[in-house]
C-alpha cells in the first residue's frame, strides 16, 4: 500500500508541473483534472471516502467546468488548431485508469489502520463516513460551518460588485 | 456508544449564543442595509449610513453589557472574556471611525452606496469573530472572511486602475498567506491531535512536564507549523519580509479604507497573535523570541527607510504602519505580564493616532488640493489652522513624542523589553523612533514654514468659506478628527485608566 502513496504524489506532481509547462491551455486543463483525480486517490487511501468523492465531485467536476468555460471564452480560435492532441487522450487514459484504481481499492477496503477516538473502525464502517462529518458540522461545528456560509455569501457580493458594469 | 446529539445537546448551544451577541447584533445590521439595495429610494438616502452607526452603537452596549462575563460558546470554538472585551471595542472604534470617514467620501467620489457599508460591517465582524475564535479552524476561517472584505473594500473604486490592481497583488499575496497559515494549522493539528487553543496549550503543557521520550517528534512538526502558522498572521500584521502588499493596498484604497485596514485588520491580527503567542508559541517548543525579534528590527528598520523615500502621504503612512508594527511587537517579545498589557495599551493608543491622521488626509483630500502629494501640504497651518495643529499632533503621536499617546505606549512597551533583557532591541528601536521623528516633523514643517518655491502652489478652492474647515467637509469627519484628538492627548498625560483597562483584559489571559 505504500507504494500506492509513492505513485500517487508521483503522478499529483507530474501533472502540476504539466500544468504550468503546458501551452496549449486545454491540456494544461485536463492535467489539473488529473492532478485532483490523484488527490483523491490519497484520500480513498486514507480510509476517507466522503472526501474523495467530494473531491471528485466539486473539483473534476463543477470548478473544472468552470475552467474549461472560460478557456473557451477567452480564446476560441486557437484551441480549433490544435484541436486533437495525443496528450489529451494519454491524459484521458490515465485519469479512468486512475478512477477504476480508486473504485477497486474503496471496494476491496484500503488499509486497515485503526483511527484513534471513539469512532473505532467498526463504527465508521457501520454508519459510514458521510453521516459522522454531517453530524458533526450541525453539532460540534456547527458555528464555523455558519460562518463559513456568511463568508461565501460575503464572496457572492463581492463578486457581483466586481462583475457590474456600472454603479 | 455513539451518540452525538446526546454528546453535543441544546442547552449547551443557549450559552454559546450568549457569547456572541455583539457579533449576532453586527450580522443583523449588516444584512438589514445589504437588503436596503432592494429599494433605490432607500438605498440612495443616507439610511445605510447612519443604520450601521446604529448597529456598531448597539454592538458597542452588549460588549458592555456583557464585559466581566467569561463565557466559552458552541463547544470552546469561540469565547467570551475580558481580552475580548478591549478588543472588540478597539475593533468597533476602528469601524465607527471608518463608517464616519466614509460619508463624505462617497459623496464626493460617488460610489456605490449600501453594499459599501454592509462590507464594512462584515468586516468589523469578521474581526471580531478571529479575536474571539479559540480554535485553529475559527482562526483560519475568520482570516478568510476578513481578508475577502478587505479585498473586496480595496478594490471598490471602480474604474481607477490603482484600486483594481491594488487589490489584485493583495489578492494574489493574500492567498499565498493564508495557504501557509493552513499548512502550518495542519501541522500543528498533526503534532498535537487537538484544534481547540487551549486544549493544544494543556498538552503542550502536560508533555512538558511528562515524559519528553514518548512524544519526541512534536517537537519538530510542532516548530514547523508554529513557523508557518506566524508567516500567515505576520502578513496580515504587515511585518517586514511580508509586507509587500502593504504600499500598494493602502494606497490604491479610498482613504476611510485605508484607514480601516491600517488600525482594525492590523490591531485584529495582533490581538490573534498576541492569544496564539501566549498559548502555544510560549511554551518551550523553541525560542521564537529569536525569530521575532530580527522581524521586529527589519520591520522598524525597513518601514523607517521606505517612509522617508517616499513623497506620496498614504504611502508615507503606509510605511511608517509597518514600522509601527514592528514597536508594537517589541511589546509581545518583552512578554510577561507587563509587556502584553503594554501592547494591549499600544495599539488602543495607535487607532486613534492613526484614524485621525487619515481623518485628516481625507479633509485635505477633500479640499479640491488632491494632495496626496506631502510638498502640496506647505503653508496649510496659516490657512487651516486647527485641522493642521491636530495633524501635528497626530505626527508627534506616531513620533512618539511625550505628552502624547505615542510616547507612552512606546515607553510601556520599550520598559516591558529592557525588563526582559533585551537591551539591543531597546537601543534600536530608539535609534529608530528617532530616525523616524525626522519624516514625521518634515510634514509638521511643511505645513507650517512654507519653502519659497512651493508657496506659488495656491489652493485652488480659494473661495470657501475657510474656518476650521471649508468646501465639502461635514460635521463627521470634524468630529472623528476631535474624539481621536481628544483620546491621543488623554493617553498621554492621564494614561491609567487606559492602563488599567489594558490590564484587567491581559488578566483574563492568565486565569484560563
Amino acid at each position: 500500500m505504500e507504494i500506492l502513496f509513492y505513485v500517487f504524489s508521483f503522478i499529483a506532481i507530474f501533472s502540476a508541473l504539466m500544468v504550468v509547462t503546458m501551452r496549449n491551455p486545454l491540456t494544461s486543463a485536463l492535467y489539473l483534472i488529473l492532478c485532483f483525480f490523484a488527490i483523491a486517490g490519497f484520500y480513498i487511501i486514507l480510509n476517507m471516502q466522503f472526501l474523495a468523492v467530494m473531491q471528485i465531485l466539486v473539483y473534476a467536476g463543477a470548478i473544472m467546468v468552470l475552467v474549461v468555460l472560460v478557456i473557451m471564452l477567452l480564446n476560441l480560435s486557437d484551441i480549433k488548431s490544435f484541436k486533437s492532441n495525443l496528450h489529451q487522450v494519454f491524459i484521458g487514459i490515465l485519469i479512468s485508469v486512475i478512477m477504476f484504481a480508486e473504485i477497486f481499492f474503496y471496494i476491496s477496503k484500503g488499509i486497515q489502520k485503526k483511527p484513534v477516538g471513539i469512532f473505532t473502525h467498526a463504527l465508521i464502517k457501520k454508519i459510514g463516513n458521510t453521516q459522522i462529518i454531517g453530524e458533526f458540522l450541525f453539532t460540534k461545528y456547527i458555528f464555523p460551518f455558519e460562518i463559513a456560509s456568511i463568508l461565501l455569501f460575503v464572496a457572492i457580493i463581492g463578486a457581483y460588485l466586481f462583475a457590474k458594469k456600472k454603479f | 456508544m455513539y451518540n452525538l446529539s446526546s454528546m453535543y445537546s441544546m442547552g449547551l448551544l443557549e450559552k454559546g449564543i450568549l457569547s456572541i451577541i455583539p457579533e449576532i447584533v453586527i450580522v443583523i445590521f449588516a444584512f438589514i442595509v445589504l437588503f436596503l439595495t432592494f429599494f433605490e429610494k432607500l438605498s440612495k438616502s443616507k439610511n445605510p449610513y447612519y443604520l450601521s452607526i446604529i448597529g456598531i452603537g448597539f454592538s458597542i452596549v452588549y460588549v458592555l453589557m456583557l464585559s466581566g462575563r467569561t463565557i466559552s460558546g458552541f463547544y470552546g470554538e469561540i469565547g467570551f472574556n475580558r481580552f475580548d472585551v478591549f478588543f472588540f471595542i478597539v475593533i468597533l472604534l476602528s469601524g465607527l471611525f471608518t463608517v464616519l470617514m466614509s460619508k463624505d467620501v462617497m459623496e464626493n467620489f460617488e460610489m456605490p452606496l449600501p453594499e459599501y457599508y454592509s462590507l464594512i460591517l462584515f468586516g468589523i465582524l469578521a474581526m471580531m469573530i478571529l479575536i474571539a475564535s479559540n480554535s485553529l479552524i475559527m482562526v483560519f476561517l475568520s482570516i478568510e472572511f476578513l481578508s475577502i472584505t478587505a479585498y473586496i473594500l480595496t478594490g471598490y473604486l471602480k474604474g481607477n486602475r490603482r484600486s483594481t490592481e491594488a487589490a489584485l497583488k493583495y489578492f494574489v499575496l493574500g492567498s499565498f498567506a493564508s495557504a501557509f497559515l493552513v499548512f502550518g494549522a495542519v501541522f500543528i493539528y498533526a503534532a498535537t491531535g487537538h484544534l481547540n487553543l487551549y486544549n493544544i496549550h494543556h498538552f503542550l503543557s502536560l508533555i512538558s512536564h511528562g515524559d519528553m521520550i514518548r512524544y519526541g517528534g512534536i517537537k519538530t512538526y510542532l516548530a514547523i507549523g508554529l513557523i508557518l502558522f506566524l508567516v500567515g498572521l505576520a502578513f496580515k500584521m504587515s511585518l517586514f519580509p511580508f509586507h509587500a502588499w502593504t504600499p500598494d493596498a493602502y494606497e490604491g484604497a479610498s482613504t476611510p479604507i485605508t484607514s480601516f485596514m491600517a488600525t482594525g485588520v492590523k490591531v485584529a491580527a495582533f490581538a490573534i497573535f498576541l492569544r496564539v503567542y501566549f498559548l502555544i508559541y510560549s511554551s518551550n517548543i523553541m525560542n521564537f523570541n529569536d525569530i521575532l525579534w530580527i522581524i521586529a528590527i527589519l520591520s522598524m528598520t525597513f518601514g523607517n527607510i521606505a517612509a522617508l523615500l517616499s513623497p506620496n502621504i498614504k504611502r508615507l503612512m503606509a510605511y511608517s504602519s509597518i514600522a509601527q508594527a514592528g514597536y508594537i511587537l517589541i511589546g509581545i517579545i518583552g512578554g510577561g505580564y507587563y509587556g502584553y498589557s503594554g501592547t494591549l495599551f499600544y495599539l488602543l493608543a495607535y487607532i486613534f493616532m492613526t484614524a485621525g491622521a487619515f481623518a485628516i488626509v481625507i479633509i485635505f483630500e477633500n479640499l479640491d488640493l488632491i494632495s496626496l502629494d506631502i510638498k502640496r501640504y506647505s503653508g496649510i497651518g496659516y490657512k487651516y489652522p486647527f485641522v493642521a495643529a491636530s495633524m501635528s499632533i497626530f505626527l508627534l503621536s506616531l513620533a512618539g513624542i511625550p505628552m502624547t499617546s505615542g510616547f507612552m505606549g512606546k515607553f510601556y512597551v520599550l520598559s516591558s523589553a529592557v525588563k526582559s533583557g533585551y537591551n539591543f532591541l531597546v537601543v534600536i528601536a530608539l535609534l529608530n523612533s528617532a530616525f523616524a521623528a525626522f519624516y514625521y516633523i518634515r510634514i509638521i514643517s511643511n505645513m507650517y514654514m512654507p519653502s519659497k518655491k512651493s508657496a506659488d502652489i495656491e489652493l485652488s478652492n480659494k473661495n470657501g468659506s475657510f474656518g476650521i474647515i471649508g468646501g465639502k467637509v461635514s460635521g463627521e469627519l470634524m468630529f472623528t478628527v476631535i474624539v481621536c484628538l481628544i483620546f491621543t492627548i488623554l493617553m498621554g498625560v492621564y494614561p491609567q485608566v487606559f492602563i488599567n483597562f489594558a490590564n484587567n483584559s491581559v488578566n483574563s489571559l492568565w486565569r484560563i
